[in-house]
């Protein structure tokens, strides 16, 4: 099992301090775009499994897993957000997320980037062109070397019932 | 000022834990005792003066506590209902339908206060509702008994209590003192002994809780010399029916409880723990020495026998049967906990919360699953390792111990729940005025405690039913030649992992031509159904909205009824089954699982997907062979099984996933069943039977149409479980709403 990083994890020193500070993010990378969670949300990350089928959901609900007896349902980012399938590889993980209203639920991303410090004045409002329907499943934009992160609210993305086309928002941001 | 604010609101906090373990307490209590009222309604006056006294200290100690947390409506309330039951102990006598009635709304009553409490803090909502039921009860009072009653426990009308005693034909008067007291005479004293410690108690523990705070001090010692001058008075009552000589040693302790106590009433002496504790020695050693003084007159005095002598006894031959019931087993140990004076909890027993027996299932449940990982895990395979399988062994064994005292934990005996239909059938009856007889079996079947919870009201729906549809009126009854009374029977036996529950009746049985003729009006069956065999004629009285009755009473007719009966039989994964015999009565038959918490299931394998059928609800399954299969014009499958035809669901179909393999004769079809309707499933394989723990899927997903939850399987992979009747419906719906 390709477990990038955990919690639990002994490499990972200094669980607590993760959990509690504020401007900890989770940046996972999407095709050619990061994302950034915030650290709070995020429980565990484990590496790809088999994933059993439910049916009948939305496409982008991929199914559930067995996490240690619990049943975890996951979800493919990229479905989610609008972007095109692609073949599971040994960097896909699943980004275990906690939400008050929906419990926990896994993400899958292309791949775990880092943890990464975002301090307040790094963040700016998403830029006009998304605003409207759209901005409302992203907090605000991070400045880090010459790319931009999104940061994600992780309650919109899961709740809302329409894909995100997020591609057009991708399109924004570079323009 | 910040630490007078906190210390109020740790006193404020306190209290509201006072309150709501009184609303616990309370309410465990009256559901525990109010089967107690049913035998009331007997002739068996041995039972009726054990259970009476059961009752009357529950109200009594609700009485109690209530006026200690000025709920002024709900102290009247059992004030009142107290003082009808201490008439009954008094003349412990068949009581009147009317008096039970107004003791199970005195039960009702309560529970309404208690719940109103719970909201809201305060009883004052509920005051116009009690002084009705308060008037009502009162006419039920007998005035003599009313004094009589008063005082021992209520000062507030009080006559000298030996004023009262010439009344009462038990209690001859003290003039002519017999040599020997009556054993019930005996039992009398104990009974006042064990108030006079029970008002003790109450006073030691408000005393506690009421020494910190000033406010509530003030009003305690005003509560506690009162209360004091009741438990003087009877100390001195104890003293006088005892008629000891005056040099026997429990009257040398009663003086000197009643010296102390009168100190302690005129406020010479302090009231405080102090007192409170050497006047509670004194009481308590007086009380021990009593009963030694008096007890060489009866054999046992925990045990009591009623003697001929009692006046009032109209059938001293029932105490014969009485002695070797089951329910006398019971009863001795309820009435355990009043010979030993002042004890309130049954040490035996802990009361834990719901939620974390929950979380102990969840936990056991993981660690189940945890265990068929680990022993199962692939890494282990092929490989020789005896020393690992005996350990493996044994942990398999220990868990597998652990489980089942787990499930234990949740059952209870199906008693109470039997017990409460006893006073719905005597409510039914007499409101539609026919007479029926409550008989039940298997009472002591042991039953998920929430399952139980849930059998309620199905169980009220369909006795009321019988009653009131089943069950002929008295004349009619007689003009067919049966007994004037109908039985209707109770009955709960296991079969399997099932707990089976019966109700029988003996009335006229389903009318097979009022049911047809309404179905066909309301569109349920093609015009005149007379093909339709009864058991399909039967499920259309489930069907919502149904009624036959030809006037709506407030007993049934609605038409809502039996299809909520269904739908919460279903619920519980049960199914309901109804068998008639026209003029010989109806008998409706619950199947519920024991536990909701597992289930057995039949694993299929569907491509890469895993199905779990509930094992009831697989009939049969089998290999096909291509002459039984026929396909329709419209593409649908059927299979010939003997005569019968059935529609074959492919489930990958109806999930939309990859299918293993489509040629059904290379796969196997499984016959499923459910309220009598039967379809086909088409899978890859069986793989097994086994047991296992449901979860739900995730709350994200929400319901899947088709799944009642899933399961976690040997392998640490999910499989899903099928929800057949849904499956059922899905197969039955136009062949366009599948794409």
């Amino acid at each position: 099992m390709a477990q990038t990083f955990s919690n639990t994890d002994d490499d990972f020193d200094g669980l607590e301090e993760f959990n509690t500070l504020q401007y900890k993010y989770l940046v996972f990378r999407l095709g050619s775009e990061e994302y950034a969670l915030a650290a709070r949300h995020v429980s565990e990350i484990v590496g790809m499994q088999y994933i059993t089928i439910v049916p009948n959901l939305d496409r982008h609900i991929r199914g559930v897993i067995n996490l240690r007896g619990k049943v975890i349902p996951v979800v493919d980012s990229r479905l989610r957000f609008g972007l095109e399938e692609r073949e599971y590889d040994e960097r896909t993980c699943i980004v275990l997320a906690q939400e008050e209203e929906y419990g926990m639920t896994g993400l899958i991303v292309d791949a775990v980037v880092e943890v990464a410090d975002i301090h307040e004045e790094q963040i700016s409002p998403p830029p006009k062109t998304i605003k409207g329907t759209r901005s409302r499943y992203i907090l605000g934009m991070a400045k880090h070397v010459d790319k931009v992160r999104m940061i994600l609210d992780l309650r919109s993305i899961l709740g809302d019932e329409h894909i995100i086309q997020f591609q057009s928002i991708e399109e924004s941001v570079t323009a | 000022m910040s630490s007078k604010l906190s210390s109020q609101l740790a006193q404020i906090e306190e209290m509201q834990e006072l309150v709501n373990d009184f609303i616990h307490e309370s309410l465990a209590n009256l559901e525990r005792t109010e089967q107690l009222v049913e035998s009331l309604g007997t002739d068996d006056i041995w039972l009726i003066e054990q259970n009476i006294r059961v009752l009357f200290r529950t109200f009594h100690s609700i009485k109690g506590v209530a006026g200690f947390l000025q709920l002024a409506v709900l102290q009247a309330l059992t004030h009142e209902a107290e003082t009808l039951l201490d008439g009954i102990r008094k003349r412990p006598v068949r009581q009147s339908e009317e008096v039970l009635q107004t003791i199970y709304r005195a039960f009702d009553g309560i529970r309404v206060i208690i719940r109103a409490v719970e909201q809201h803090q305060t009883d004052v909502s509920t005051r116009e509702m009690a002084d009705e039921l308060i008037a009502h009860i009162q006419q039920f009072i007998v005035p003599d008994e009313r004094i009589d009653l008063d005082g021992n426990v209520v000062p507030q009308h009080t006559p000298p209590a030996s004023a009262a005693k010439p009344d009462t034909p038990k209690d001859p008067p003290p003039a002519t003192p017999p040599a020997q007291l009556t054993t019930s005479e005996i039992e009398q004293i104990h009974q006042k002994a064990y108030l006079l410690l029970d008002e003790l108690h109450h006073l030691a523990e408000r005393e506690k809780l009421h020494a910190q705070n000033p406010a509530l001090l003030e009003k305690f010692l005003e509560d506690g010399r009162e209360c004091v001058e009741r438990v003087n008075g009877l100390i001195s009552e104890l003293q006088e029916e005892s008629r000891l000589p005056a040099d026997a040693p429990a009257m040398t302790l009663a003086q000197s409880a009643l010296v102390f106590s009168d100190m302690m009433a005129a406020g010479d002496l302090a009231l405080n723990d102090v007192t409170l504790l050497t006047l509670q020695s004194q009481v308590e050693s007086f009380v021990e020495a009593l009963k030694e003084d008096i007890a060489p007159h009866a054999d046992s005095a925990t045990a009591p026998v009623i003697e001929p002598s009692v006046l009032l006894d109209p059938l001293p031959d029932s105490l014969l049967d009485v002695q070797t019931t089951p329910q006398n087993v019971m009863l001795d140990d309820q009435a355990k906990t009043f010979d030993g004076g002042a004890t309130y909890t049954d040490r035996s027993e802990i009361r834990v919360e719901t939620a974390k027996l929950d979380r102990l299932f969840d936990l056991m449940s993981e660690l189940v699953t945890l265990q068929t990982m680990t022993l199962n895990n692939p890494d282990l395979h092929n490989l020789n390792l005896p020393n690992f399988q005996k350990s493996a062994a044994m942990l398999a064994k220990n868990i597998r111990q652990l489980q089942g005292v787990t499930m234990s934990m949740r059952m209870t005996p199906i008693e109470i729940l039997f017990a409460k239909m006893k006073r719905v059938t005597r409510e039914v009856a007499t409101h539609v005025g026919k007479r029926v007889e409550l008989t039940m079996s298997g009472a002591d079947t042991e039953m998920d405690k929430n399952v139980i919870e849930l059998m309620f009201d199905p169980l009220v729906h369909i006795i009321r039913n019988a009653i009131d549809h089943g069950i002929e009126s008295p004349a009619e009854r007689e003009r067919l030649g049966k007994p004037a009374t109908g039985v209707i029977h109770l009955g709960a036996m296991y079969e399997g992992n099932e707990i089976l529950i019966t109700v029988r009746d003996d009335g006229a049985g389903l009318n097979r031509k009022k049911i047809l003729q309404r179905a066909v009006q309301r569109g349920l069956v093609a015009q005149n159904g007379e093909s339709l065999t009864d058991e399909e004629v039967w499920k259309c009285i489930f069907e919502p909205g149904f009624s036959t009755a030809e006037a709506v009473t407030d007993v049934s007719g609605r038409g809502v009824g039996m299809d909520v009966v269904k739908q919460n039989i279903a619920k519980m994964r049960g199914s309901v089954q109804v068998r008639s015999r026209e003029g010989k009565g109806a008998t409706v038959t619950l199947r519920i699982p024991l536990t909701l918490a597992s289930m057995d299931v039949i694993l299929v394998r569907v491509g890469r997907a895993h199905y779990a059928i509930p094992v009831g609800a697989v009939r049969q399954s089998f290999r096909p062979s291509t002459d039984d299969i026929t396909t329709t014009m419209d593409g649908l499958e059927v299979v010939r099984v003997r005569e019968t035809l059935y529609t074959i669901v492919r489930l990958h179909e109806i999930f939309q996933h990859p299918a293993g393999n489509t040629a059904i004769t290379s796969g196997i079809l499984v016959i499923v069943e459910t309220n009598g309707r039967k379809v086909c499933l088409f899978v890859d394989e069986i793989v097994g039977q086994q047991q296992t723990v449901i979860k739900p899927l995730a709350k994200y997903i929400g319901d899947v149409r088709g799944l009642n939850g899933c399961m976690i399987l040997s392998d640490g992979t999910i499989g899903l479980i099928l929800d057949v009747e849904e499956l059922i419906r899905i197969a039955e719906e136009p062949a366009e709403m599948l794409a």
